[in-house]
Formats: C-alpha cells, structure tokens, sequence
C-alpha cells in the first residue's frame, strides 16, 4: 500500500479510537458501571483495525457487568457498542480510505 | 401480540421442552425465566434458562419506504369483505437476547449446551413467530452473536453458566408505535361480581380520573 495512504488510513483509525472512547465511555457511565472501570475503557486502533481494550485485572468485574451473575442481571455495554459503532465504524474508515485511494489515482 | 411481546413469547416458546437427565431424573424438565426470578425458587429448579432482552436497535440499514396493503392489517384485525387497510412499511429492528443456561451438574451442563448449540445455529437460526390473529406465522431469523462459558464456585458448590447473545430480525409499523402511545379513556368491569367481600361496594362504571 502506498506510504501516504497507509499513513491517512491509520490517521482515521486514531482519530476514530478517540472518538470511540468517549462514545464507549458514556455508554457505561449511563448504564451504572463504576467510575474506576469506565476510565479503564480504551477503544484502540492497530493498522486499520478497531479493538476494545482494559487491563488484564478488570476483565473478572467487567465480565460480571455485562453478563449479570447468578444474582444480577446483565448490564451489556460491550456488546451493544460492538453492535452500534464498530462495525459501521469499520465500514466508515474503509470508504474515506477507499476514497482517498481514487482521488490520489491509485486505481488509474 | 405486538412488537417485542411478540418475539418475546415466541423465544421464551422456542426453548420449551429442554430436558436433562441424571441418576435420581431419566427426565428433568429446564425451566425458562424472563429476568431473574426470585433466588428462592432458582435454588431449587436447577438446572433452568433465563432470557433477558438487552438492546433493541433500528435498524435503518435495512429500512426502506412505501405503502403496503392488506385486509388484516399485519394480522392484527379479522378480515372483513370489502375492506383493505393502507400503511407504510414497517420500521426494521434487532432485538439482541442474553440467553444464559445454568446448571449444577456437569452431565446437565452438557446436556443443555448440546441441544442450544442446535437451538441457536449461528446464522441459520430462524424464530417462528405468529401473527396477533393467530392466522400465519414468519419465520424470523436469529444469528448467534456470541456464546460465553462463565463457570464459576457459588457457596461452596460448582455452578456451571452458558451465555449466548442471540440477535432477532424484528419490524415495527408505525401504527404500532401510536397505538402504544394512546392513553386509556375509559375502564370497564364486570357489573355482574359476585361475592363482593364485606364493607365493600360493587362499582359499575369507571371513567379516567375516578
């Protein structure tokens, strides 16, 4: 892939992470998720693509949240994020990109 | 039944008939809950099923626009001769079910894991779900969107979890949303009540406001 266009490419890659953080972030806060998790939530940008991270320590409290306990019912942040932003996200970047493409001649 | 009702019972029908077996059961019926119910009776019904609507999205990838016709009106009105109903194309939905299956037995673990794995095949899943006049029926397509083994030690004892996140195709016409939204006029009752109980007065007609 040409340089430049790799470079574009990973630029709205971050830029979207960012956004996404934010948009992820208040998802959680709205469904009650304690402050000391929701600040541990990262949307995160590899290449092109877009992945939710936190540390290692908080997947146990994370997993309980949103799948519910024995006790407690689900409070699914995760999997509606997924369901909402990421995959027209991913589509979203692939168009800019792909446009990008045809306007710098790459498919003349 | 209307939108979300609909595909509520139709699901909560669908994993009817959930059998275990084991040493002191050759057949233990699984019970299926909406929500959590109350610990005192899980305690004693395992192993049992939970369903628990957690998102409901429009979908407006797939909305489209128009005008349908028809004599029943989605099925929610008898047909009669002569009259046709107009309406525009019903908004598109993804109704998204955590469906966790719990157990205290490994056997019944296994058991239960096997037949939803054939209950929710990933894409090819389908939910019959009739109409409100019982008439027809459509098939609606369900995808498996996840499946998660949680198991873990409660109280001292094994308690073994499956979750799955199962996604149904659903639509919503409008007329369904401004049915939802009238308030009620007025409440009738039965004028004819028997054994009224002692110091109370039979009521016959109840307005808004009494």
């Amino acid at each position: 892939m040409n340089i430049a266009v790799e470079n574009a490419a990973k630029d709205i890659a971050r830029k979207s992470a960012l956004r996404l953080t934010s948009v992820l972030r208040n998802m959680a806060f709205r469904a009650e998720w304690p402050s000391d998790i929701i600040v541990q939530l990262v949307v995160k940008a590899e290449d092109e693509n877009l992945y939710i991270s936190y540390p290692e320590e908080f997947e146990a409290r994370i997993q309980d949240l949103e799948y519910g306990t024995p006790n407690t019912s689900p409070q699914p942040v995760l999997r509606i994020f997924t369901a909402r932003y990421a995959a027209n996200l991913e589509r979203e970047v692939s168009e800019t990109l792909f446009h990008l493409m045809e306007n710098m001649g790459v498919f003349n | 039944m209307s939108f979300i009702l609909s595909e509520d019972a139709a699901l909560k029908n669908y994993l009817q008939g959930l059998t275990v077996s084991d040493e002191k059961a050759p057949v233990r019926p699984v019970k299926v809950y909406f929500g959590y119910p109350d610990v005192e009776i899980t305690a004693q019904t395992y192993p049992y099923v939970i369903i628990e609507l957690i998102d409901i999205r429009a979908a407006s990838e797939r909305q489209t626009s128009g005008m349908m016709i028809d004599n029943d009106y989605r099925g929610t009105v008898a047909p009669v001769a002569g009259t046709a109903y107009r309406y525009e194309v019903p908004l598109p939905y993804d109704l998204t079910y955590q469906v966790t299956a719990y157990s205290r037995h490994p056997r019944h673990d296994r058991a239960l894991l096997y037949q939803l794995q054939n209950k929710f095949p990933s894409q090819y899943g389908s939910l019959r779900v009739p109409n409100e006049l019982n008439t027809e029926v459509a098939y609606r397509t369900m995808f498996l969107d996840g499946f998660l083994k949680r198991d873990m030690i409660e109280d001292g004892r094994r308690l073994f979890r499956t979750v799955y996140t199962v996604r149904v195709i659903s639509e919503m016409t409008p007329s369904v949303a401004v049915t939802a939204t009238q308030t009620v006029q007025t409440v009738e009752i039965n004028r004819i009540t028997t054994n009224i109980p002692t110091g109370l007065t039979a009521v016959s007609h109840l307005t808004q406001g009494d």
